[in-house]
């Protein structure tokens, strides 16, 4: 056997320990986090239909919870008070201006505390992340995608963890009370991969948007991104074309 | 032929290709693939990746079958035919880990038989003016082996290459035998690779033995021969219907599993001009129905490509051109068309290359393209995830698709190409 046949074997013998040893050793996953202390989260609402969600919730459906006194345009700032984790869940306490027009926040409005279980699978089957608004949480544990696609969630609820984590839900008419929705309503809700809600979007039949809300810090890195695609994608077709034409 | 002389011949054609130190570095990068690949999946993909779902449809198929479309059984929604569990079924009696390291063996091994069944329909409809030893057609088939999409297809454990192949040898059977009965074999092999995934399914009109002959202004068409792949291409895909009346369930559920479950509305790095329009209503908010933008695409795109397949003036294997359109078609105009999904056009463009003419300018419009999904496209899908907040549109695959389809067209349609050396 000369060296270099010797050589592949090796390598080849190595692949498969390898193989072997990964075979055995699936990581666990610990759930965590990803934001600290202090640390602000704003959401902004770009389409708020009011006269279409009287009709389809009732006059009080912004009277009290997340979506209190929601308009468009408005602004929702949550500031991280504590965070803690325990054997059996993650909960994080905040401070939450609810929906307001102008930047000069003021002091909060509510201290609230979400919490999550640290293993999802332990939630019951048929479960139902939330049956009041917004139906779905404003921030999840990390990694999200894989967080969402372990829940046993009830099948209002629809799981979407191939690309982005995204949960949607449709809500029958009659869902919340005999009379509302007095429509099916569906929502899209998208989190970055932060855990946060990203992008939360509530429409009517037909795709008709009644609410947006957008998580309002965009990454450094999205702007020169979008511009460099498309920058380069416009000079590498002028340059291909320059250079056919000289042929 | 004994399987023992086709085995040695398979072999032998091998050697001779292992001889080309270009399809041994193809090799050996396949071989880095389906490691990189296998060390992915045990540390982040284990039970996240599509092979999950057909490794549970095949266990469902055979203990509990009217619960096959019982979502809750699976990671994804498990959407295909009936009929496609059957593949997994051999992989379901085994330990997951193990059926996935074997299960992507076997797509190594496609790999290589579909680099052969290519190699076989190369040699025979290269033009005259390609050169004739196979040096060439060894490059372009290690370029497919080292094709980026190979990466994703391992990873995620998917059956693309199983629909390549099945395309690939109907092709091969409707290019080189004429007798009726191959006609039927051919689509019936077609129709099996429906079954596995529907992404072959818009091929079934470029079955058609039709063509207007534009010079003499009169419609031809093959009854007898047409009707024969009809029947042979819908024979599978209708077996379904025997799985579906046994058992009733079965049927309203991968009815409401396709048409009425989870909504095909939110962002995803799709390619596709349906996925594009519909990310573009989203991001703007513009009311819309996905069937209806679903209908016209594949309504309008379908029937230009159907048109220009029909009214093309040239004869030589018009049906490689007629699988090409189909396929371009299912790319551009189904939602979720992922990188992956371009190792079965791929194999279509490399042998069209070796169609057209060797100084072609139409290969100005397929080779760029070929090269783009071959090696650069899975780049724009990692840059999608930095621009997708503003701009959610993976254009430049989209871009590509619509170039090879308009050289395709050219190529079929124009009378008398100047732009063309030595002709058409």
């Amino acid at each position: 056997m000369n060296i270099r046949t010797r050589n592949l074997y090796a390598c080849i013998f190595l692949i498969i320990i390898s193989l072997i040893g990964f075979a055995s050793n699936v990581i666990a996953l610990n759930y965590a986090f990803s934001f600290r202390t202090n640390e602000e989260l704003v959401w902004k609402c770009n389409v708020c239909d009011n006269n279409k969600m009287n009709n389809i919730f009732g006059e009080n459906w912004s009277s009290t919870g997340l979506f209190e006194d929601l308009s468009q345009g408005k602004k929702m700032k949550w500031q991280v008070n504590t965070t803690n984790v325990n054997s059996t869940s993650l909960s994080a306490t905040f401070n939450i201006w609810v929906w307001k027009n102008e930047d000069n926040w003021g002091s909060y409005d509510y201290i609230t505390e979400f919490s999550h279980l640290k293993d999802p699978s332990q939630y019951a089957s048929n479960y139902n992340l939330s049956i009041a608004f917004p139906f779905v949480p404003f921030w999840l544990p990390i990694p999200v995608s894989i967080y969402i696609g372990e829940l046993k969630l009830n099948s209002i609820y629809d799981v979407d963890n191939r690309v982005l984590p995204t949960i949607n839900v449709q809500i029958s008419k009659g869902f919340l009370e005999p009379s509302y929705p007095s429509e099916k309503v569906f929502i899209i809700a998208i989190y970055n991969y932060d855990g946060i809600l990203s992008s939360f979007k509530l429409y009517t039949s037909g795709n008709v948007v009644v609410i947006d809300i957008s998580f309002e810090s965009i990454p450094i890195y999205v702007l020169p991104a979008t511009l460099g695609l498309i920058g380069a994608f416009f000079i590498a077709i002028i340059i291909y074309v320059r250079k056919q034409t000289k042929k | 032929m004994t399987f023992l002389s086709l085995f040695s011949r398979i072999f032998g054609k091998l050697k001779e290709f292992w001889k080309v130190k270009m399809f041994r570095f193809a090799i050996l990068t396949q071989m880095i693939y389906l490691t990189l690949s296998t060390i992915l999946f045990f540390l982040f993909f284990y039970q996240f990746n599509d092979f999950a779902i057909f490794y549970e449809s095949g266990r469902i198929f055979v203990t509990d079958i009217e619960n096959l479309y019982n979502q809750t059984n699976y990671i994804w929604d498990f959407r295909y035919f009936p009929l496609s569990a059957l593949f997994f079924i051999p992989f379901s009696f085994l330990n997951f880990g193990l059926a996935f390291i074997l299960f992507n063996g076997l797509n190594f091994i496609l790999n290589i038989l579909i680099c052969l069944i290519m190699y076989k329909i190369i040699k025979i409809v290269r033009g005259p003016d390609h050169e004739r030893d196979d040096n060439r057609i060894i490059m372009y088939l290690s370029f497919y082996l080292m094709g980026v999409p190979h990466i994703l297809n391992y990873v995620y454990g998917q059956i693309n290459l199983f629909v390549t192949f099945f395309i690939l040898t109907s092709l091969f059977i409707f290019l080189f035998y004429k007798k009726n009965s191959w006609q039927f074999v051919g689509s019936v092999i077609l129709g099996i690779s429906i079954i596995i995934k529907p992404t072959s399914l818009l091929l079934i009109p470029f079955l058609l033995i039709l063509h207007f002959d534009l010079e003499k202004r009169k419609l031809k068409i093959d009854f007898l021969k047409s009707i024969i792949r009809l029947v042979g291409v819908f024979l599978p895909v209708l077996s379904n219907f025997v799985l579906f009346l046994a058992f009733p369930k079965l049927w309203g559920d991968f009815l409401s599993t396709n048409f009425t479950g989870s909504n095909p509305v939110a962002l995803n790095y799709s390619f596709s001009l349906t996925k594009l329009i519909t990310n573009f209503c989203f991001l703007f908010n513009i009311p819309f129905n996905q069937l209806t933008i679903l209908v016209a695409s594949v309504g309008i795109i379908g029937g230009i490509g159907f048109f220009i397949f029909v009214l093309r003036r040239r004869a030589q294997s018009s049906i490689l051109y007629g699988y090409s359109i189909g396929i371009l078609i299912m790319l551009l105009t189904y939602y979720d068309s992922w990188n992956h999904h371009l190792l079965n056009l791929t194999p279509l463009m490399i042998i069209i290359i070796f169609t057209l003419p060797r100084h072609s300018k139409l290969l100005n419009y397929i080779k760029p393209s070929l090269f783009f999904f071959n090696f650069f496209d899975l780049i724009f899908v990692g840059i999608w995830f930095f621009t997708y907040p503003l701009f959610p549109f993976n254009f430049v695959g989209t871009f590509f698709l619509f170039l090879t389809f308009y050289g395709i067209s050219k190529y079929l349609i124009v009378k008398k190409m100047g732009s063309v050396k030595g002709g058409d």
